[in-house]
């Protein structure tokens, strides 16, 4: 069988861009020791697309005012929309010139590696679909719900799953009356409350209030990053339990306990931790160099609990290929509740699967096979009907 | 994870030992120490059970009492296997290690399970004209040094002034960083394994960075056409430390090699 070629896409517009790049790195490791061939796809903070080999190097990233346009073996890309298409073409405003030799720019499949806002919220999934291309991981429905606290908490709910209470309230809504959105908050829960943008990841912008004018200031600070904010009661002495899924069919990794200073697992603490220090003083392992506790010590009753519950989240909003479920147990080790879901967590969370005896090489091969079986199921859909209705029903 | 001490032949070895499953042993280059392979421990020790040690004169473990052979270290190995149990481990090799390691399958292929071997020690590389011309200069130099120090001991002040100023520019780092271990390290580096290298019977994994100056890549493809059962995956931009360098796709090529031979 002859070697498929994976695009790995990684970047992009959002605040976890280099978190991606690490992200992806591992990802494009793991693919090619598992023998696929690679063609790198790198979204820069612009929103521009460079494809080429030469994008696969870590090291380069970290320079500071790296241009991927100045790239040996880089070339200016993007994805129509057209489904005749259905691959990478050259930018028209790509390097031309007599002795320009274009890039090889098939890939048999895409595989996005983009963490937060415009690759795992469904907008990238959403370009994927319309060009008709395979792709891995979740689609959009799954991506965007995926991204969005408020609604996952209706689907969990409406899945008989537990979750923690909240009050949410748009960016309109606070600068026209922002009192009474405190007001709202202080008759149902207590201080501390928990304070988050209902779409972002990495825990940017999350923090803990203990009264109203923290809750002001921190709505106000989340308000930057999202429209939309949201506060639920802060558990205290809580423990955070994670689970990855992949699927279908459903399978559940070991449960991990990240160890962390303090009650919330911060952007810092998720990132910055680690001995290698790399890009913008993050470390090189990304998600995989957190201090955490494989297996979680909770028992073999709650880790069974723990990972029915994950799979039962991953079914609830739709997801395929991989995701991160995050849990929060309460201080009686009994109360559990599903915190929040990622669909394209950091490092593909690689280290559960390794815990569990799943090579990361044999991960990504899972994911990769898992989309083109998709793709291929999608295939029989019919999206148009054989009859034009502008020329009174007769055959088109 | 354990750390602990062995007494192999009057030699104190430390060695670390951690996971279960099929055996792993990973042996480090010269002038190293089993942390080198921290990572690749760390990775491996979730699937198998990961034995490293510091090996003679190296790290913690204790420095041999007289110059030693490759054989010498390979004798240790052994000893050190058998006290371990470590029947038939997949080894991994790093430079000197290499060296141990080709000479192990070679001759005991009943105590080698597959090897990974790492810009692994053993074929002499190509030397370019300046790497020769420094390389005599050296040795002829180490010779005039003893012939003066046996016999004329007046010589001696010029001896010190040589060493504390051409010493440092013909001999090689390895060399100079030796201490104790000089003698050992010039039995080590004038033994040609070329010869060995088609009696490996073990399936063998050639782990070789592009970038390598001490054991050039050369090396790795003359391995890789000698060996019988051999692949020479060659990893861009690493250099002579290839699991240090792309840790992550290295740890993935050991961990995915030695579970196909599980």
């Amino acid at each position: 069988m002859p070697k498929q070629t994976v695009a790995v896409l990684f970047g992009g517009r959002s605040v976890e861009h280099e978190v991606s790049i690490i992200s992806a790195h591992q990802v494009m490791d793991a693919l090619e020791v598992a023998g696929y061939t690679l063609l790198p796809v790198f979204i820069d903070k612009a929103g521009a697309w460079h494809a080429g080999r030469g994008l696969y190097n870590l090291r380069q990233y970290s320079v500071p005012g790296f241009r991927a346009d100045a790239v040996r073996d880089s070339h200016r890309v993007s994805l129509s929309p057209d489904t005749s298409i259905r691959q990478l073409v050259l930018h028209p405003f790509g390097a031309k010139g007599f002795f320009y030799r274009p890039p090889e720019l098939w890939a048999d499949v895409f595989f996005p590696v983009l963490h937060g806002t415009f690759g795992e919220d469904g907008r990238l999934q959403g370009l994927f679909e319309l060009a008709g291309v395979p792709y891995a991981g979740s689609g959009v429905e799954a991506s965007a719900i995926g991204m969005d606290k408020i609604k996952q908490k209706d689907l969990y709910r409406a899945a008989g799953l537990p979750v923690l209470d909240c009050e949410w309230v748009s960016r309109q809504e606070w600068s026209r009356a922002a009192g009474e959105f405190t007001r709202k908050v202080e008759a149902r829960f207590p201080y501390p409350v928990i304070v988050k943008p209902s779409s972002l990841g990495s825990s940017i912008a999350v923090a803990r209030c203990l009264n109203g004018t923290e809750l002001a200031q921190h709505v106000n600070v989340a308000m930057q990053f999202d429209d939309r904010v949201m506060a639920e009661p802060a558990l205290v002495n809580f423990k955070e339990v994670n689970c990855s899924v992949t699927g279908p069919p459903c399978e559940a990794s070991v449960c991990e306990m990240p160890s962390v200073d303090g009650e919330l697992l911060t952007f810092d603490a998720k990132y910055k931790t680690g001995s290698k220090k790399g890009i913008t003083g993050m470390s090189k392992s990304g998600m995989a160099s957190l201090n955490r506790i494989i297996p979680a010590p909770i028992g073999p009753v709650m880790t069974a609990r723990v990972q029915e519950y994950a799979k039962q989240a991953f079914q609830a909003i739709g997801c395929h290929g991989i995701a991160r479920i995050d849990f929060l147990l309460a201080s009686d080790h009994e109360s559990l509740y599903v915190n929040e879901i990622n669909t394209m967590p950091g490092s593909l969370s690689f280290y559960l699967w390794e815990a569990s005896g799943l090579r990361f090489d044999q991960l990504v091969t899972r994911m990769v096979e898992g989309a083109i079986d998709r793709h291929k199921q999608k295939a029989p859909t019919q999206f148009t009907v054989d009859v034009n209705l502008l020329s009174g029903g007769k055959p088109s | 994870m354990s750390t602990d001490f062995l007494d192999i032949n009057g030699v104190r070895i430390r060695y670390q030992e951690a996971g279960q499953g099929g055996e792993v042993l990973l042996l480090h280059g010269w002038g190293a120490r089993l942390e080198t392979f921290h990572p690749l421990f760390q990775a491996l020790s979730h699937g198998f059970r990961t034995v490293a040690l510091d090996l003679p004169g190296h790290g913690e473990s204790a420095v041999p009492p007289e110059p030693w052979h490759v054989s010498d270290f390979l004798g240790c190995v052994l000893a050190f296997m058998d006290r371990r149990n470590l029947e038939k481990p997949h080894i991994v090799a790093h430079s000197f290690g290499g060296r141990i390691t080709i000479k192990l399958a070679a001759l005991h292929p009943e105590r080698a399970g597959r090897l990974l071997l790492t810009a692994a020690a053993g074929v002499p590389p190509r030397q370019s004209l300046r790497t020769r011309i420094r390389r005599m200069a050296g040795s002829t130099a180490g010779k005039l040094q003893r012939f003066a120090r046996t016999r004329l001991p007046a010589s001696e002040p010029l001896v010190r002034a040589f060493n504390a100023r051409l010493l440092p520019r013909l001999a090689s780092r390895d060399y100079l960083n030796a201490g104790a271990m000089r003698e050992t390290l010039i039995h080590i580096v004038t033994e040609d394994l070329t010869a060995h290298l088609p009696r490996v019977q073990s399936p063998a994994l050639l782990v070789w960075g592009d970038q390598d100056r001490d054991t050039p890549l050369e090396c790795g493809r003359t391995m890789a056409r000698l060996i019988p059962e051999s692949e020479l995956v060659v990893l861009e931009g690493a250099g002579h430390f290839p699991f240090l360098d792309q840790a992550n796709k290295f740890n993935l090529l050991a961990q995915r090699f030695f579970s196909e031979g599980s």
